[in-house]
């Protein structure tokens, strides 16, 4: 645990002395406070169109950050080559993979709470309330990049940063669109088509379950089952990517 | 007591090429390293001594064949907590300063954090390293990186080190301080296993010495065993030396060098040193020094090479 935690603390502590880091959260803040003059043009829409789009930024952001920083996290170690020192230290390869994966995630929970921060003040402005609905979607939205990131972890133990980042975000999107494969499936004549739909629809996660936008900025219930699943889904989904990382690494000669 | 490193019919091949050829760069080693010892492991370019060391500190897996480390399978966590290891041109966090990377990478072994923070002190203080001990890595030069390197191996209190070419592109001074610190980790009862390319490194620090070329150890010894030539070498050197003592001091088929009154010769026959020095006395000469001339390691990589 205390390798772990070592090289978590230390991948964080990297990710956030990255300038790249930085200009995609004054992104984030410009989108975020953006929206209040989108919103100032549909009366009495404006709360729902903050909160619409705080909540879309976020996630976006967010991805942004795991897509860039993630992707390259290992791959980089490899080719700098500081994995060599880490390695002949008591540190075993799945020790290393985890530790990058959990500062990662600490670096994105926090740029997360920065932004939520934001679009929190930029509600109080507007004399907009906080509630519980609305952490539980964004700590959904976390969720989601938490599962992301175990992704674009995999990839960049086995490909290049450009490659894994296109890899992980066509995983993104399509993760996104999967609902409709299933419609598409229904048009389909070709065996072979059909299986390989469902193929992509069984491998990827659908990620539209970790998104509860729609129900927080109207009012409407949570589906808590629903949640539960997606969330004990991802977990899995995570911990699978994780252990696939660990073995490609495990059996590579550096 | 284990010995601190033992090689079993170490063999390894890498797959290159499109047609992923297998091509063997360790050909069946089989070596033991002395706890106590300084062992240079020496070698030409691409003789495989990277290869061989990464099997050592777990880096890279055997194809065939046995490496322990104190009697621990290599790339085992017990393995990596007994030794320290300085890889070829190291390379750190660059947005770290030497402190950190030092509190990172002492942060892999058990003890207390207060602990740490007085090896990391005194680390950086015989490293010389407190001046800049705030300064990112991203700035450092050679020599300060190689010297953080040495400070990185030691954070763990190992028993063995294991330097990679530790010298290489460092200046008089750098090459020096690497020396003195292998000699004070020797002293220390800190087996010493590094590898090298250049024979000063090796001759004033080593006791043993292993020689590898294409994968595979041609010698094992002390360095006078390895580099005794069967045609030893002598150079003379004489002063007040005339044109014509010079010329009949070559008729017999030896070519010297006269300038001035300078004269230097070599011979390859230990028989005819003595006449030589008689020849030049009655002359009128002044003997200056007489000289074995021991084998470079230049000299033997290319005899190797050519046999
Ligand atoms: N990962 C690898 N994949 C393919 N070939 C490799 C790999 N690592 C080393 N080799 C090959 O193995 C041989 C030995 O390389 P190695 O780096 O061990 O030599 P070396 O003795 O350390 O040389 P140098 O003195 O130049 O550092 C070389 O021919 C090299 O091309
Ligand atoms: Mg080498």
């Amino acid at each position: 645990m205390r390798v772990i935690w070592n090289i978590g603390a230390n991948t964080f502590r990297e990710a956030i002395r990255n300038r790249v880091l930085y200009i995609i959260l004054v992104f984030a803040f410009f989108f975020i406070l953006g929206s209040r003059f989108l919103g100032s043009i549909s009366v009495g829409q404006d709360v729902k169109i903050i909160k619409d789009m705080g909540l879309a930024g976020i996630s976006l952001f967010a991805v942004l950050v795991a897509i860039f920083v993630g992707t390259s996290i290992v791959y980089q170690e490899i080719e700098r080559r500081t994995i060599y020192t880490i390695l002949s230290k008591p540190v075993r390869r799945r020790e290393f993979v985890i530790g990058k994966y959990l500062g990662l995630c600490m670096t994105l929970a926090t740029v997360v709470a920065a932004m939520t921060v934001v679009l929190g003040l930029q509600l109080w402005l507007v004399g907009a309330g906080f509630d519980l609905s609305f952490l539980v979607a964004i700590s959904l939205t976390l969720a989601e990049l938490f599962v992301i990131t175990s992704v674009a972890v995999l990839f960049s133990t086995v490909a290049s940063p450009l490659l894994s980042a296109v890899f992980t975000f066509c995983f993104y999107i399509i993760g996104h669109t999967i609902r409709n494969i299933l419609g598409l499936l229904q048009f389909v004549d070709s065996d072979i088509v059909r299986r390989f739909l469902s193929g992509i629809y069984f491998v990827l996660p659908n990620l539209d379950n970790f998104n509860v936008h729609r129900e927080v900025v109207h009012g409407l219930p949570l589906a808590w089952p629903a949640i539960g699943y997606s969330l004990g889904y991802g977990v899995a989904y995570s911990a699978l990517m994780l252990t696939l990382a660990a073995l490609a690494l495990g059996k590579r000669d550096f | 007591m284990d010995d601190a490193i033992v090689l079993k019919g170490l063999r390894k091949s890498f797959r290159t090429g499109v047609r992923m050829e297998p091509k063997e760069v360790l050909q069946g080693l089989d070596l033991r390293v002395r706890p106590g010892s300084i062992f240079g492991f020496l070698g030409p370019n691409g003789a495989g001594k990277t290869t061989t060391i990464k099997t050592v500190v777990g880096l890279v897996r055997p194809t065939a064949g046995q490496v322990t480390v104190f009697g621990h399978p290599a790339g085992t966590a017990k393995a990596a907590e007994l030794l320290g290891f300085l890889p070829e041109n190291p390379y750190f966090y660059e947005y770290l300063n030497p402190a950190e990377t030092l509190n990172f990478y002492g942060g892999f072994f058990a003890g207390s954090r207060a602990e740490r923070r007085e090896l990391v002190e005194e680390l950086l203080d015989k490293f010389d390293l407190q001046t800049v001990r705030n300064q990112r890595i991203k700035t450092f030069s050679k020599g300060m990186r190689q010297r953080l390197g040495m400070a990185q191996a030691l954070v763990g209190r190992p028993q063995l080190l294991v330097l990679d070419e530790p010298m290489s592109g460092l200046d008089p001074i750098g090459r020096h301080r690497i020396k003195e610190a292998i000699r004070d980790a020797a002293e220390r009862g800190i087996t010493v296993f590094f590898s090298s390319h250049i024979l000063a490194d090796v001759e004033d620090l080593c006791s043993e010495v292993g020689l590898l070329l294409s994968g595979q150890l041609a010698k094992i010894g002390s360095l006078e065993e390895l580099l005794v030539n069967q045609s030893q070498t002598y150079l003379l050197q004489f002063d007040r030396v005339t044109r014509d003592t010079a010329r009949s001091l070559q008729s017999g088929g030896l070519k010297g060098k006269l300038s001035g009154e300078r004269f230097l010769v070599r011979t390859e026959d230990p028989d005819e040193v003595g006449p030589l020095l008689d020849q030049v006395r009655q002359a009128g000469g002044r003997i200056l020094a007489v000289q074995p001339l021991r084998e470079t390691l230049e000299e033997y990589f290319v005899r190797q090479a050519g046999s």
